[in-house]
């Protein structure tokens, strides 16, 4: 039944950048493989901003617009272990334990002289930049000095003034909280199991190209007949963070994740157990 | 009523299991809060226990955020002894896939760029 090595799963990385890496996971099943896919974009918890308190707005931009946009920004969430889910919190609404507070305040100033010459662009571009947050390890991604996120534009004389609550979340709940941009999965680039079945007018040789990860495996004989038994064994996984945390520990997280879910299930299996005999009297 | 409606909203990540099985090798396992994510990769460490003769599990409705996991034994094992070994077993099988890549990490033989992005 077990067509895996006993070794268990191996894992070869291809490439670590800053913001993404590449590997291959092998010897192991696509219900695992898809497992870590599936936890690293969706249960490794990051910080996000999640509530927008306004005082001033006199852009062009309504508030719930602003709010949107600020909420998608990612925060560097290294630390993010440090810091509690509001809702295990003591606190009522948000506290520093479960929260984290960034400012923005910007006003453009009108300068008549300054108004009066059309050579001077007086768009005031507001970004992540100018978010100032109440705390050293939670703030704005800002790798690219020269394009941070942009948030709205204003011109002389508008306003903003707000205040921002970052919580921890998952992106089950919402998106604004992947750690990831992006995973990218593949496995069986031949497509020998015929797990895929692409549109064709006349071959597929001809109208579709072989990925580049095809050349860690070996090309399909055409008189080879199909292997109805034959399982997937490479997963050439590629992903690529927000900045948020680092690639290596993405990966890392999401398997610890995995593990204290199963324990979980373990303790609340055990009770479920325990329970169940003393009311029937085993 | 109310107040039995309360608790299940509130009892989050239970394993309940379903009534309806006459003996020990049989049982469908509930788990709450659990998805895709999970319990396809527990069905395949379970079935490959040589005891189990049946693994599988259904989310039986896409809104309501539960899983039914099924496992049926042989007689020399029960269904829930067949769990526990699942959830150990992928446990294990996780600490080996971290520790695997940890490894190779320390080793440095790939590719590496602090600097550039992608």
């Amino acid at each position: 039944m077990d067509m895996f090595n006993a070794g268990g799963p191996e894992v070869s990385i291809r490439s670590l950048k800053k913001d993404s890496m590449k590997f291959v996971l092998s010897n192991c099943d696509l219900s695992v493989a898809n497992a870590l896919r599936r936890v690293m974009i969706a249960e490794v918890p990051t910080m996000a901003i999640d509530m927008v308190e306004i005082e001033s707005n006199t852009t062009v931009l309504t508030d719930e617009f602003i709010a949107h946009r600020l909420g998608m920004i990612p925060l560097t969430s290294f630390d993010v272990d440090r810091i509690q889910y509001t809702r295990d919190c003591t606190c009522t609404l948000y506290c520093p334990n479960c929260s984290v507070e960034l400012t923005l305040h910007v006003k453009v100033n009108v300068d008549i002289d300054e108004m009066n010459d059309a050579t001077i662009d007086k768009t005031r571009h507001v970004t992540s930049i100018d978010l100032i947050s109440s705390d050293e390890s939670v703030k704005p991604v800002t790798d690219d000095k020269a394009h941070p996120i942009l948030i709205v534009k204003m011109r002389p004389g508008q306003e903003l003034k707000l205040k921002c609550i970052a919580k921890k979340g998952v992106a089950k709940e919402h998106a604004k909280w992947s750690p990831v941009y992006g995973v990218a999965f593949e496995y069986d680039p031949y497509n020998k199991l015929r797990h895929s079945h692409y549109w064709i007018e006349e071959s597929v040789e001809s109208e579709w190209f072989v990925s580049p990860n095809a050349q860690e495996e070996t090309p399909p004989d055409p008189n080879e007949p199909f292997d109805y038994n034959a399982k997937p064994e490479k997963y050439y996984m590629e992903l690529e963070t927000s900045g948020c945390m680092k690639p290596e520990d993405v990966v890392l997280r999401a398997m610890t994740i995995m593990q204290d879910k199963l324990g979980g299930l373990q303790i609340k299996l055990d009770d479920e157990v325990t329970g169940e005999a003393q009311r029937w009297g085993y | 009523m109310a107040d039995i409606n309360m608790e299940e909203e509130i009892d989050s990540g239970k394993v309940t299991i379903l009534p309806g099985s006459l003996d020990v090798q049989n049982a469908t396992f509930c788990l709450a809060d659990e998805d895709h994510t999970l319990c396809n990769a527990l069905r395949w460490i379970v079935m490959k226990n040589p005891e189990v003769d049946f693994a599988s599990y259904s989310i039986p409705h896409p809104s309501e955020a539960r899983t039914n996991v099924r496992i049926q034994t042989s007689e020399k094992t029960t269904a829930v002894d067949a769990m526990f070994k699942g959830l150990d077993d992928l446990s294990d099988l996780c600490t080996h896939v971290i520790s695997a890549f940890q490894e190779e990490l320390a080793r440095g033989e790939f590719e590496y760029d602090e600097e550039s992005t992608f």
